[in-house]
């Protein structure tokens, strides 16, 4: 007996009845879906939770499939695919595009996509979009057309045509509890149209019959979501509601001429026992037997024929149902038993699990001055690359540094004996065209919504052939390419205090796969203030380095002369402000204070900005003499300037925080930081404290900083913190390892 | 028999399914229509047809169960109109200009793209001479109108520079903009001159019916209902600018307009009796004997969210509303918005259903919600229904303070996503200055499962009796820090809010429309009698 899990992902709910017993017979595990999307159900869509108790997977891994909508046009979200590919070896799924794509471009096993045939002359291949089907086409030692009746593939080609599987479609249990009850009693044709209001189609159809039978009573039954006034129209019927219909009406009349799609309707009512009157051409006439009495080739001979069972002809009524049995054997259980085991099982019992390939993870940094915290993102990208290689050592991680900012020779030596590879690249601009081509060569189908995207160039593969790309830093203006699944690592949500956070922004985090982040304030923050899906947010432990060569600044560090202020270059008027505050400061108190600002975030604008601010300082007596500016320094020299500083504020949210703190509580420094949740948490990761000001506030929070007893206050607030945890301890490996693991 | 004539007089464009007059006219007409009582008649402008059929399908009432008496033809100038306003936004979009010359670009390159491969296609040198030939004949045939085509792009050329020219010496630009204002100023003036014709038709063709005895006008800003012979009942929802008269310039010809009714009005409905007592005796010296008071009931939102039979076992009211919204967004906004890809459920969010009028506060309330987000730093977005693209104060702070992914703007929406983002907003929220949100905004609200913060104003104060309940919903709209420490603790606190307001909710719902209904149709049968 096979144990093989499925899913399948059709939630039809007649089909569900016949095909899931079925399979369950055929000795599967079957997963089917929960979550579903209103159009589904009301196209006779159906949740069950029966065959969960098939499942031999944990619990909480079903719980999470047991919540995700299968069919939303969303990209397949990392821990869906890591569950399926664990657990499942085969997927059924209808013809909803958004769902086979999602399994085309993520599973891993056989996808048998269920063709129940298109209206009229229609093939599936017409309906398929071009990169989806050229996918299709990629992995079709994998993929199989599993249609419905035999002539559906006759009007397909390529991958459809090629990989076709013949799986009939049988009729539930409970359609055969009115077996043989019709009686007929009431004089009535019985005809079926759905959502009549919902679609034109359905509007013609129901138009039509009502032209064409106006001289007969009848009753139009079928689901309306959107009431019609007409009280011959039932709407939604209660099965036991509609099984007296069956019993009851005299005949029905079926209009579909369509050759490869047939509704259920007629199949019930022929079950019952009642003659069904049909047309020339329509799938019951293909299905049928040499002699067909119930067919008609004109609507004129289906309204004879419709009278002449209304008017009681009893021999015409017995022919014709006799005559659909031959039709009705084509959706037993027997006959599709039959045609599966002969079909379905053999691909089944052939298929070979899919090969888990090692992974590879390329690591950008595209801070743009990146130089004083280089210790810090090559800690960062170690401890990344070793949690890595727990999972697999063939894994694999390379640092990609924008071009013009390191020496490719001799910084990040530190990663070569983790073998990391360090390569060279830009973030490029690509035009939509460019885009679309490279998009149709990956066989990748995604709505673009702009007309530039960024692309990291290395002028080699440009990372395609790397299975994830991983962005360090938030800063990228552009959004970024849909051609690969991508993560990005966000420390906190600060800039929303002094900015819009763009919308391009917003859109590669929305677009990313996975977004790595060190503190549960910025997770929660992500899901309330950006809308991200929470379950794609996975908590980093915050990484640092020890600053190299330390031993020489902790020396140092006891000659403390000056205050650090770090400043962030984005916020020109906040530092203005600021620097008339230590004016104030100067003014009031006659004191030798030197004081040190470090200017971050050295953009496009920088150098001006530190220009205007070098003017102001030179031109203004108070502070020439005892305020110094600082940018774009190296680490050695930034270490020093943290080294030897008597305490260091922060007013305001700055890129690289937690790297900033963690070297100043490295060298035991005061640090006075502006309010944020995010920084109580990293007071517990560092084991210290910090002192917390409102900066924001309208008062001189600088001055009040700067006038106080310097040194009694350090000696009083220092706080005997705790051993500094050893960052490249199997602590944070192990930490970073069960990060990936949930992913991967 | 005789019968209730409703004026319509609502202007071209109006939506009636999204305005409170609309709904309360659906109230009416639905109740009605349950009770089987068909002696309504509609009237209204042609140009109103579409948007009153509409209303009635919302709310599910049967397109000919009321008589609908319109006017023969939309005239001319509101078609004008209506055509210049939808160029205009059309234009906005992409000029036709530039459209017809991408158009023109496209097609030439396709044209001698095909040119040129058949030509090089060619492989017998008679055939491309003969080939050649052709395309010279043709050429030759068509150049008089590529020269004549060219003469008209030189001489708009050279009028396009005379005009920039004579723009820079003579500032022809100002002239021009005078000569333009003038003239909007009088085609708006003939626009509104239209309009009125078309109501006094109507008012016309009420008077040749002698059935209708009395007719019920839904708003104050009809004057021409003075030349109807019948009795008229006047709705008047209340007079707000009176006791905000430094915030409503521009109103001086609507006011006028508001005064002729209330003179004319046989009978005055208003909603509260603030507005008789304030706004109809003190302002305007009507006499009392002349207003009925007709409060609202009120409103069951959760029939809007409600799904069909056949799935309400798969579905439930919360996964609909999540649903509604996320096919909103996917319609509306692409994957840079903040509530792309996202679940609503999940995102603190409180609402505020209304539309734009000073008295509505909502500047303040976003106000608030800067407090609330940086001063508290919590992550509390407001979804409001008021359309503000046209406040220029209110957009301008948004802007300043880095408020765009906080302030969220959906108008103009339908009563199923009305429906569902009150569903999921955490809490639903109303400052307004004026009548306070009982029972409209709370109803709509707490019939999905969401409690409300409201206004402290003597309107709102004299209808709660728990001074607990008070204290914890109620703040001070005048002051933003208010309304934000009342956010946050109401985000915090929402389950143990709705609980607490079970006891208002069930006070409210004592009153039915059926009721309210049956209170309009006892005005109207006075005049009927």
């Amino acid at each position: 007996m096979l144990k093989k899990r499925v899913l399948w992902i059709l939630n039809h709910d007649t089909l569900g009845k016949f095909e899931l017993p079925l399979m369950r017979d055929l000795g599967f595990e079957i997963f089917t879906p929960k979550s579903v999307t209103k159009e589904i159900l009301q196209a006779s869509g159906s949740v069950t939770y029966e065959y969960d108790t098939t499942l031999t997977i944990p619990e909480e891994d079903l719980k999470i499939l047991n919540q995700y909508n299968f069919y939303e046009n969303e990209e397949m979200p990392f821990y869906i695919r890591k569950i399926i590919n664990s657990y499942f070896d085969i997927a059924i799924v209808m013809f909803d595009f958004y769902a086979i794509k999602n399994l085309v471009y993520y599973f891993e096993g056989n996808i048998f996509a269920r063709a129940f045939g298109l209206g009229q002359n229609h093939s599936y291949v017409s309906i398929t979009e071009e990169n989806l089907f050229l996918k299709m086409e990629q992995i079709k030692n994998r993929f199989w057309f599993s249609h419905c009746y035999q002539n559906i593939k006759d009007i397909e080609s390529g991958v459809y045509k090629e990989k076709a599987v013949f799986m009939p479609l049988g009729l539930p249990e409970e359609f055969y509890e009115i077996e043989n009850q019709w009686n007929g009693k009431q004089n009535k044709l019985l005809f079926f149209c759905s959502r009549i209001k919902i679609f034109n189609d359905a509007e013609r159809i129901y138009n039509e019959f009502k032209k064409n039978f106006s001289g007969f009573d009848f009753l139009i039954a079928g689901n309306q979501p959107v009431p019609v006034d007409d009280n011959r129209v039932t709407g939604f019927l209660e099965r036991e509601e509609l099984n007296a219909l069956y019993r009851e009406c005299k005949v029905m009349f079926y209009h579909s001429t369509y050759p490869r799609h047939l509704h259920y309707h007629p199949l019930e009512a022929m079950i019952a026992g009642m003659p069904v009157i049909y047309l020339d051409g329509g799938l019951l006439s293909i299905l049928g037997g040499k002699r067909q009495t119930g067919c008609a080739k004109t609507i004129k001979e289906a309204q004879s024929k419709v009278k002449r069972i209304l008017d009681g002809d009893e021999q015409f009524i017995e022919w014709i149902r006799e005559d659909q049995k031959e039709i009705l054997y084509k959706f037993s259980y027997e006959y599709n038993r039959l045609e599966w085991e002969e079909n379905f099982l053999p691909i089944i019992a052939s298929a070979e699990p899919a090969a888990k390939s090692p992974i590879t993870l390329a690591v950008f940094i595209t801070d743009h001055e990146p130089q004083h915290h280089k210790d810090d993102y090559s800690k960062q990208v170690e401890l990344l690359s070793k949690g890595l290689k727990k999972l697999n050592p063939l894994n694999n991680v390379t640092l990609n540094i924008l071009s013009e900012k390191f020496d490719i020779e001799s910084d990040f030596l530190e990663l070569k004996e983790p073998k990391v590879g360090i390569r060279q690249y830009n973030l490029e601009s690509f035009s939509l065209e460019a885009v679309k081509d490279s998009l149709h060569l990956t066989f990748r189908q995604e709505p673009l919504w702009f007309d530039q995207y960024a692309v990291p160039v290395d002028h080699a593969r440009n990372y395609i052939n790397t299975d994830y790309w991983l962005f360090l830093n938030d800063n990228i203006e552009q959004p970024i390419i849909p051609i690969k699944s991508y993560g990005i690592y966000i420390e906190h949500l600060g800039s929303r205090f002094y900015e819009t956070y763009t919308s391009t922004k917003i859109y590669n985090l929305k677009m990313a796969t996975f977004i790595l982040t060190n503190s549960v304030h910025t997770k929660n923050e992500l899901i309330n203030h950006l809308g991200i899906n929470g379950d794609k947010i996975l908590l980093l432990p915050p990484i640092n380095a020890e600053p190299k060569d330390h031993l020489p600044l902790l020396i140092m560090s006891h000659l403390s002369d000056h205050i650090l202020i770090e400043l962030d270059l984005d916020q020109p008027e906040s530092i203005m402000r600021l620097l008339n505050d230590i004016s104030d400061y100067f003014r009031l108190f006659n004191s030798d204070q030197k004081i040190k600002l470090h200017l971050n975030n050295n953009g496009k604008n920088g150098v001006n900005i530190i220009n205007d601010i070098n003017l102001y300082i030179n031109d203004n007596e108070l502070l020439n003499e005892k305020v110094i500016v600082y940018s774009n320094l190296g680490s050695n020299e930034y270490n020093a300037l943290y080294a030897t500083a008597k305490k260091i504020i922060f007013p305001h949210h700055l890129k690289n925080m937690f790297f900033k703190l963690s070297k100043a509580h490295f060298f035991s420094k005061l640090i006075i930081i502006n309010e944020y949740p995010v920084y109580k948490e990293y007071e517990k990761d560092l084991g210290c404290s910090f002192r917390f000001m409102k900066f924001q506030s309208k008062s001189n929070v600088i001055l009040e900083i700067l006038s106080e007893d310097l040194t009694a206050r350090i000696e009083e607030e220092k706080i005997i913190c705790e051993q500094i945890k050893d960052s490249s301890s199997e602590w944070y490996i192990q930490k970073i390892s069960e990060m990936w693991r949930k992913m991967l | 028999m005789k019968k209730v004539g409703m004026f319509l007089g609502f202007q071209p464009g109006d939506n009636l399914s999204i305005h409170g007059i609309g709904r309360l006219l659906a109230f009416i007409l639905k109740e009605n229509h349950l009770q089987d009582n068909d002696n309504i008649i509609l009237f209204c402008p042609e140009w109103l047809r579409d948007s009153l059929k509409a209303l009635l399908k919302d709310n599910k009432i049967p397109l000919n169960k009321f008589e609908i008496v319109s006017t023969e033809k939309i005239p001319l100038g509101v078609i004008v109109r209506n055509f210049i306003k939808k160029r205009k936004k059309e234009r906005k979009k992409v000029s036709k200009r530039e459209k017809f010359i991408r158009n023109i670009k496209d097609r030439a390159a396709r044209f001698i793209h095909k040119v040129s491969t058949e030509l090089f296609s060619t492989s017998s040198w008679g055939i491309l001479s003969i080939k050649l030939i052709a395309y010279l004949v043709v050429l030759v045939v068509i150049s008089p109108l590529i020269f004549l085509l060219g003469i008209l792009y030189l001489v708009f050329r050279i009028v396009k520079l005379l005009k920039l020219s004579i723009n820079k010496i003579i500032r022809v630009t100002s002239i021009s903009k005078k000569v333009t204002k003038a003239f909007t100023k009088g085609k708006d003036k003939i626009y509104l001159a239209v309009i009125d014709n078309e109501l006094n038709k109507l008012v016309r063709l009420i008077n040749k019916r002698k059935d209708v005895n009395v007719c019920y006008i839904p708003s104050m800003v009809w004057p021409q209902i003075k030349d109807l012979k019948c009795a008229k009942v006047v709705a008047a929802p209340d007079i707000v600018f009176y006791d905000f008269p430094t915030q409503f310039q521009g109103v001086d010809s609507i006011h006028r307009k508001i005064r002729k009714s209330v003179a004319v009005a046989d009978h005055l409905i208003c909603y509260s009796d603030y507005v008789k007592d304030h706004h109809l005796i003190k302002q305007c010296g009507v006499k009392s004997s002349r207003i009925t008071v007709i409060k609202h009931a009120n409103i069951d939102m959760s029939q809007n969210i409600k799904v069909s039979k056949s799935i309400a076992r798969y579905l439930n009211e919360i996964q609909n509303a999540k649903q509604v919204v996320k096919k909103y967004i996917r319609t509306y906004y692409n994957p840079g918005h903040v509530l792309y890809f996202s679940d609503l459920e999940k995102i603190d969010y409180v609402v505020y259903s209304s539309q734009y009028r000073p008295h509505k506060n909502i500047f303040n309330l976003i106000k608030a919600i800067k407090i609330v987000n940086r001063d508290f730093m919590s992550t509390i977005k407001l979804l409001i229904t008021a359309d503000i693209e046209n406040v220029q104060h209110i957009k301008q702070y948004i802007k300043d303070n880095h408020l765009e992914n906080e302030i969220i703007v959906m108008h103009s929406i339908s009563s199923e996503l009305l429906a569902a983002i009150n569903t999921l907003a955490t809490c639903a929220v109303n400052p307004t200055l004026f009548e306070g949100g009982f029972p409209f905004t709370f109803s709509e609200a707490y019939s999905v499962g969401t409690p409300s913060i409201i206004s402290d104003i003597p309107a709102v104060n004299c209808e709660i009796e728990d001074s607990n309940l008070k204290e914890n919903m109620l703040f001070d709209p005048y002051n933003p820090y208010s309304i934000a420490e009342k956010i946050v603790w109401a985000v915090d606190n929402a389950e143990m809010l709705y609980n607490d307001q079970n006891v208002l909710y069930q006070k409210f719902g004592q009153r039915d429309w059926r009721k309210v209904v049956n209170e309009y149709n006892d005005v109207f049968n006075k005049f009927l009698l």
